[in-house]
């Protein structure tokens, strides 16, 4: 018997045998299965290699070479999410950012590459990831911010560096040159079947080898190290001990950078360099962290070179039997074979339910409660408000002119679909990134439908389709396509339902977006505007005015979903899902509503950008891109998330600024300013506004009753934490709650 | 003090043989207790007995491993939490678990109306959303049976600790349970407090509601309860009228050096 049962009865030594050890992180009921589908697979590449050894060969090394660049993105994604609590999504910013800078190095400046690698990797990458530290996180975890101010930091992070690529390289491609040459180093076998490999792979590989080892190096033999590994193994013990934290997170976000720099600088050859599209591609490495559950270092590199070598060897599984009503399946085996980093992203979030993740998964902090909700206005003053309001609309549209009037009608077709991240996050709390492919999706159907097509792969010829009523069905379609995402949010929040629905916008859009069999046409194809009761609303200025009705009416939907017997449910699910339990209420038929709700607007939104624009563009990097879905999200968490206003405002800011600077997406840099410092603006600006406003206080509590509530939150598997005020002893409470867990 | 009713339905709470473990990791094993109608029964261990874990285990939201949980002699296994609080279980949480973006008075509304699906439609696509006086005037009983009318109108989220237990406590009767978890609702009251909750439950037991009362205030759980059930490292280890678990050796040895006196 060990000493701890010896302590606690309930205490069973767990197994230890080295399965376990190397194991442990994959749930045990997942093992088995694991093995079954790996097993499953070897055997299907055996069957259709047929003898191809060479080609397998071939296939592996170079499944090594793009998995080990992967496998050290996600390395450095769960460095600093171990050691900081944050995940770097910024780090798919950093990687763009660090191959321009390369770019440049090389190609103007004609530095030597390696030693123009030299400089991003060790100086670049870790200045930017220390400087992150230094302005952002420091100061968010002095004050302990919760961990949705931090993502939402962290996403400023991406929408600043991305939108300072934007405006200084614009959407066009680069292609940089292979850091080593491509030219055979050396054959594996002889004579016919000798697999060739490349300096390329050859570099990669021991770039990685390098790259990992000096990691595990530091982390065991320095005393730095092993305080990181403390602080990477137990947060919260570690931060009790006051190592210094400060040097440590500093540390950990420059590994971190420096890791995705070095990332970023090996892929640009090998996927080409364009600002939004680069850094998507880089984002989907998210499914190395993810597969390691953010917690195995190890296991990061061996999902990423799996990953890779499965990818690689997908294209081995050709068949060009396929049954004639398969026919379309041809483009989808290439999709999957591109896609399998974001296919395996999703089914992993699917599997865990859970990330290793601190602290608490709410939107707290963000969505701060509007206090006060209670006064009632005057019905005198309502009125009076509302007559300014209606007679604003009607004036604004009759005094703008020519490209403010498209400009104006953009701003409220953007509108449109911010509402709907309104509905799903600031009044139920959970954060949707896939706003996007519902808009998408929106436009696609409004778009198949005026052409008289249905909106399926072989889309067979229907009549005539009117647009608002194309349009209406694009938003009712995409109601039950919300309530399956919404099917994930059931037992999911914060970052892992994040997560989710970022990997089904992408996935929306590698397969359906980019298909061929989905959508012809380059992507892009004309939307015509509505005819109404034999009035064209084609001219800008009347389709102002049904925008605005839209708009309108749409308004009175969120507002529904905010006042009322549904607006106090909604309110009390995002406030406390336990809560909301005890009293009754059911989750999944709330959660559902709101998702399928959301996704109306979103869609209604969507085909109103498509109609506005008069086309629809669907193009990787264009305005329904899943990247986009990241930087609406990031402008409308700018203004507050709970407030119907901000919606509008961040449409405005979105599109109007663009418009005034004369640069597109010149409003990310300003949209992710602001969200570095969002924990300083609880509620967002306008939040903070009305607070300031009102002279209401943020928070009651001392910084001293935060720090312990947020170790509290740490230790999260210990349900026993006390609440504040509980008169415990910082030190009484933390030995209670160490001796209390064996975690 | 006025009652919300003349009498309350309460009904017999019974969990049999109710094990729970995280990883390996055994919290309850194989307890069982009953709670009358009519009274408080009390659950009674040191910090990390197990005592949470069974509230919810019971209540649903962390289902249990095994073992059977009867209200009125309904069987409520597999039932979902939000399932098992329509079925008139209700509790409060030891971590607060109150809407803090809403007022008190709503915290309270959404209990009584949350349980139905009547009005949500309605309110999905009309213009005007007015209050249920039938609602309001539950609410406003429950609040004035808790003591707290003075503060309907403040937002949940700032109030103390102790005045926060007292919400959840009138949240709770708001949804016309037949049993009621209480997950130590005296910590972080004021002496005055404590009274009050001490006279606002032995009322409601009077009045027919079953009570399961998880408490560290020793003096309270002893005035309170008629019967009382001892959890230690996951087991029941004692259980019986408060004079003899006062008495009974294996509490004390459970209890020393952690609890200064039992
Ligand atoms: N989700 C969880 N995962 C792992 N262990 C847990 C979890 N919840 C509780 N435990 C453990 O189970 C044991 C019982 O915890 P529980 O919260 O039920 O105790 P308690 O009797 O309520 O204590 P207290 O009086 O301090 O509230 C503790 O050791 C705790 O660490
Ligand atoms: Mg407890």
């Amino acid at each position: 018997m060990s000493v701890e049962s010896a302590i606690d009865p309930r205490l069973s030594s767990a197994g230890s045998g080295w399965v376990d050890q190397v194991f442990g992180w994959v749930p045990k009921r997942l093992r088995n299965l694991g093995v079954i589908a790996a097993l499953v697979f070897i055997a299907w590449v055996l069957f259709a290699a047929n003898g191809r050894w060479t080609l397998v060969g071939q296939q592996v090394v170079a499944g090594l070479n793009t998995g080990s660049i992967a496998a050290l993105a996600g390395l450095g994604l769960v460095v600093a999410y171990r050691a900081t609590g944050v995940f770097n999504f910024a780090f798919a910013g950093i990687a763009t950012i660090s191959a321009f800078v390369m770019y440049e190095l090389t190609f103007y400046h004609s530095v030597p590459r390696v030693i123009a690698m030299a400089i991003v990797v060790l100086g670049v990458g870790p200045l930017m990831g220390a400087l992150m530290d230094l302005v952002v996180f420091r100061s968010l975890e002095r004050r302990s911010a919760g961990t949705a101010e931090k993502l939402v930091a962290n996403l400023g992070v991406l929408i600043l560096l991305l939108g300072i690529g934007a405006v200084v390289y614009g959407e066009q491609s680069y292609q940089p040159n292979p850091i080593f040459s491509q030219s055979q180093a050396f054959q594996i076998g002889s004579g016919n079947g000798a697999v060739p490999v490349s300096w390329a792979v050859v570099g990669d590989v021991l770039v990685i080898v390098a790259a990992a080892s000096i990691l595990i190096a530091v982390f065991r033999y320095t005393p730095l190290g092993r305080q990181v590994r403390a602080v990477v193994d137990r947060r919260g013990l570690a931060e009790l001990c006051v190592v210094n934290a400060n040097r440590i997170s500093m540390l950990s976000w420059a590994i971190g950078a420096s890791f995705a720099a070095l990332a970023g600088t090996l892929d640009a050859p090998q996927l080409g360099l364009q600002n939004g599209l680069f850094a998507i591609q880089i984002l989907q490495t998210i499914s190395v962290a993810v597969i390691a559950r953010l917690r195995n270092i190890g296991a990061a590199i061996a999902a990423g070179l799996g990953l890779g070598v499965v990818q690689s060897l997908t294209s081995i599984l050709h068949s060009p039997h396929y049954p004639s009503w398969l026919t379309w399946l041809p483009h989808v085996r290439d999709d999957i074979q591109v896609q399998i980093p974001i296919l395996a992203l999703l089914a992993f979030l699917l599997i865990y339910r859970t990330l290793d993740e601190a602290g608490t998964a709410g939107t707290g902090g963000l969505v701060t409660a509007a206090f006060g909700r209670n006064t009632r206005r005057s019905p005198a003053a309502s009125f009076w408000g509302g007559l300014v309001i209606l007679v604003g609309l009607v004036v604004i549209p009759l005094v703008l002119h020519g490209s403010n009037l498209q400009t104006a009608g953009e701003v409220v077709a953007f509108a449109v679909t911010f509402l709907s991240i309104v509905a799903v996050t600031g009044y139920s709390g959970h954060i949707s990134l896939a706003t996007s492919a519902f808009a998408g999706l929106g436009g696609y159907v409004t778009e198949r439908l005026i052409q008289g097509r249905l909106p399926i792969p072989v889309g067979t010829a229907v009549g005539h389709v009117p647009v608002i009523v194309a349009m209406l069905i694009g938003g009712l379609l995409m109601v039950p396509v919300g309530i399956v995402i919404g099917y994930s949010a059931l037992r999911r929040k914060g970052l892992i339902l994040g997560l989710v629905t970022l990997a089904f916008a992408v996935i929306v859009n590698a397969f359906v977006f980019q298909s061929q069999s989905w959508f012809k046409n380059n992507n892009t194809s004309g939307v015509a505007r509505p005819h109404f009761f034999g009035l064209s609303l084609q001219s800008d200025r009347r389709f102002l005015y049904f925008e605005l009705v839209i708009l309108a009416l749409v308004l009175l939907l969120v507002r529904n979903l905010r006042s009322g017997v549904l607006g106090r449910i909604l309110g009390a699910m995002r406030d406390s899902e336990k809560g909301a339990v005890s009293v009754g209420i059911s989750l999944r038929r709330y959660k559902l509503l709101i998702f399928g709700a959301s996704s109306f607007i979103a869609a209604i939104g969507g085909s109103l950008i498509a109609q506005q624009q008069g086309t629809l563009n669907l193009q990787p990097s264009g305005p329904l891109s899943p990247l986009a879905g990241l930087y609406w999200f990031g402008a409308v968490v700018v203004f507050g998330l709970s407030y119907r206003t901000s919606a509008i405002a961040a449409a405005t800011l979105f599109v109007a600024f663009d418009v005034l600077v004369g640069k597109d997406q010149a409003s990310l840099i300003i949209i992710g300013i602001i969200a570095l410092f969002i924990g300083y603006l609880p509620g967002g600006l306008i939040g903070s506004l009305l607070r300031w406003f009102r002279g209401d206080s943020t928070d009651e509590a001392s910084p001293m009753q935060r720090s312990l509530v947020a170790y509290a939150l740490v230790q999260q598997r210990v349900e026993s934490a006390p609440p504040v005020g509980d008169g415990l002893e910082p030190s009484a409470f933390a030995e209670r709650l160490l001796t209390g867990s064996r975690r | 003090m006025t009652s919300p009713a003349a009498t309350l339905n309460g009904a017999k709470l019974e969990v049999h043989n109710l094990t729970k473990s995280f990883d390996g990791f055994v919290a309850v094993r194989d307890a069982s207790l009953i709670a009358e109608p009519g009274r408080v029964t009390s659950l009674i261990g040191p910090n990390g007995a197990g005592k949470t874990t069974m509230f919810h285990a019971i209540s649903g939201i962390a289902p249990p491993d095994r073992g059977t949980v009867l209200l009125g002699g309904r069987d409520l296994g597999g039932m979902t939490p939000d399932k098992r609080a329509r079925a008139g279980m209700a509790r409060t949480f030891q971590i607060l678990e109150l809407f803090g973006g809403l007022s008190v008075f709503e915290n309270l509304q959404v209990a009584v109306e949350g349980r139905s699906t009547n009005r949500i439609w309605r309110d999905l696509f009309s213009l005007r959303h007015k209050d249920d006086p039938q609602v309001r005037a539950r609410v406003e009983q429950a609040l004035e049976l808790v003591g707290i009318t003075h503060l309907a109108h403040r937002p949940a989220g700032s109030l103390p600790t102790g005045l926060s237990r007292l919400v959840e406590l009138a949240r709770a009767l708001c949804t016309e349970p037949q049993v009621l978890l209480l997950d130590e609702p005296a910590s972080g009251l004021s002496g005055a407090e404590t009274d009050r909750l001490h006279e606002v439950l032995s009322s409601l037991a009077d009045l027919g509601l079953t009570i399961l009362l998880v408490e560290h205030d020793i003096d309270l759980v002893m005035a309170l309860s008629k019967h009382i059930y001892v959890l230690d490292f996951g087991t029941m280890i004692a259980q019986g009228a408060p004079a003899d678990v006062r008495a009974d050796a294996a509490v004390r040895a459970a209890y020393l050096g952690t609890e200064a006196e039992v």
